[in-house]
């Protein structure tokens, strides 16, 4: 710090133009020489305020605007990929689950599909029927299924003693 | 106890993927694998950072999982021990990752052999690892001896290792561009030749591929997208999507200064029209 009497980031935000946000960040990061910080509250040098408000006075040369649009685009693709590969593992990870479950029989896309493709194939209208007892006990709602296991197993309770 | 409660929108979300497949289910099955998945997200993702002190391990973390503040909760991990690295579960803006804090390489040679058995036992037990590495100091040629020796023939667990070369913004000759919050040209340079050094001192005798090789800056925000991008391709691909979710990147264009941003945005508007 120079011995000048440091100032707010209110202060330092009021003199670059700027929000306190982004001023805070350049604190945070050693741009501006400040102490303190937590909850925005820094002290910041005003030599280094003043330094960078003449840096910033300079017009912006537009290689550097370039250069900021292709590093946003990168950055963005970038985030994109490791997006993309989260979207695959997450739909990877739900049909290896119900797959285990025994549900991947129930496709009645794949069941007209073949039954389309191949009309003498019993497959076809299997998956079908398949689909459709499950869409019968879809519509059923789950707490009578519930209630049902329950009696199923009080009768076998009673039935045992 | 393990946390298996619904992420608010799971259910809704694995509706899509398997009505996208044309999978027919019915609310009660569909449950089931939510709970499934559910208690996969309960487990937090398991991250080793391996480096020295002041390589900028902390400063990591909050750039890759708490936007860039500093995240405040770290709990030191009651349920693992280890005997050299320091097991911590920090929370993150999205929730908990558990962070084992390994020693680095190439300082203290006679140590070495230790903390090799332990990154050996500690590293396949890991979704990934994070080598960090200062971008200003050449310390490495001992751990470099080392690897070739013993970590290639003795260690698991590597596939899931990504070199990060941190601190580049303070690289030679400290010429960083504060307004457009990117290296300048000399600067540029350095950290490519940086790079090359690394891919071929420590990346090579590891076979660590050359895309898990990232130079970046965590306190400048400058290149977590190919850091993240990198993590996500080292991690298990059924693990990948949990990793994900605790995600909250911090973002370039947040230190770039705004009257830039102003013009960039005012050129664009004006390309459009």
């Amino acid at each position: 710090m120079s011995g000048e009497e440091p100032i707010t980031t209110a202060k330092a935000a009021s003199i670059l133009g700027v929000g306190s946000g982004w001023v805070a960040a350049l604190c945070r990061n050693g741009v501006l020489k400040a102490a303190g910080g937590g909850k925005g509250a820094w002290r910041i040098d005003p030599s280094s305020v003043h330094n960078l408000a003449i840096e910033r006075a300079k017009p912006v040369d537009p290689m550097e605007l370039e250069d900021v649009a292709r590093e946003i685009e990168e950055d963005r693709e970038a985030q994109q990929l490791a997006e993309d590969k989260a979207e695959e593992s997450f739909r990877d990870r739900v049909i290896s689950i119900a797959k285990r479950h025994g549900l991947g029989v129930l496709c009645v896309v794949a069941g007209v599909a073949t039954a389309a493709l191949a009309p003498g194939n019993l497959f076809g209208p299997a998956l079908i029927t398949a689909g459709i007892r499950e869409l019968i006990e879809g519509l059923r709602p789950s707490s009578d299924s519930s209630r049902s296991e329950r009696q199923i197993r009080g009768k076998r309770q009673s039935r045992s003693s | 106890m393990v946390k298996s409660a619904k992420p608010v929108g799971l259910v809704a979300r694995i509706q899509r993927v398997l009505g996208g497949l044309g999978f027919l289910l019915n609310r009660r099955k569909i449950d089931g694998v939510a709970d499934e998945m559910a208690k996969d997200l309960a487990r937090a993702p398991r991250i080793a950072i391996i480096g020295e002190c002041g390589v900028g391990k902390s400063s990591t973390l909050n750039a890759l999982f708490n936007a860039g503040a500093e995240i405040d909760d770290i709990r030191p991990c009651t349920v693992e021990t280890s005997e050299y690295a320091v097991v911590t579960e920090v929370n993150g803006s999205h929730g908990p990752i558990r962070v084992f804090d390994m020693p680095g390489l190439g300082q203290d040679l006679q140590a070495e052999e230790r903390y090799l058995k332990e990154y050996a036992r500690v590293l396949p037990e890991c979704d990934v690892a994070l080598w960090i590495l200062d971008a200003c100091t050449r310390a490495f040629s001992g751990a470099q001896t080392s690897l070739q020796g013993v970590v290639t023939s003795a260690m698991s667990g590597l596939d899931r290792l990504v070199i990060g070369i941190n601190k580049i913004d303070r690289m030679e000759p400290g010429t960083w561009n504060v307004r457009t919050n990117r290296p300048s040209g000399k600067q540029e340079q350095s950290i490519a030749a940086r790079v090359d050094d690394v891919k071929t001192r420590l990346g090579a005798p590891l076979a660590v591929k050359e895309s898990r090789v990232i130079a970046y800056s965590a306190k400048r925000h400058f290149h977590l997208g190919k850091l993240l991008d990198a993590l996500m391709e080292a991690c298990p691909k059924d693990r990948r999507w949990v990793l994900y979710e605790r995600v909250d990147l911090a973002r370039y264009e947040d230190l770039v200064d705004p009257l830039v941003l102003a013009q960039l945005q005012s050129r664009t508007r004006k390309a459009r029209t």
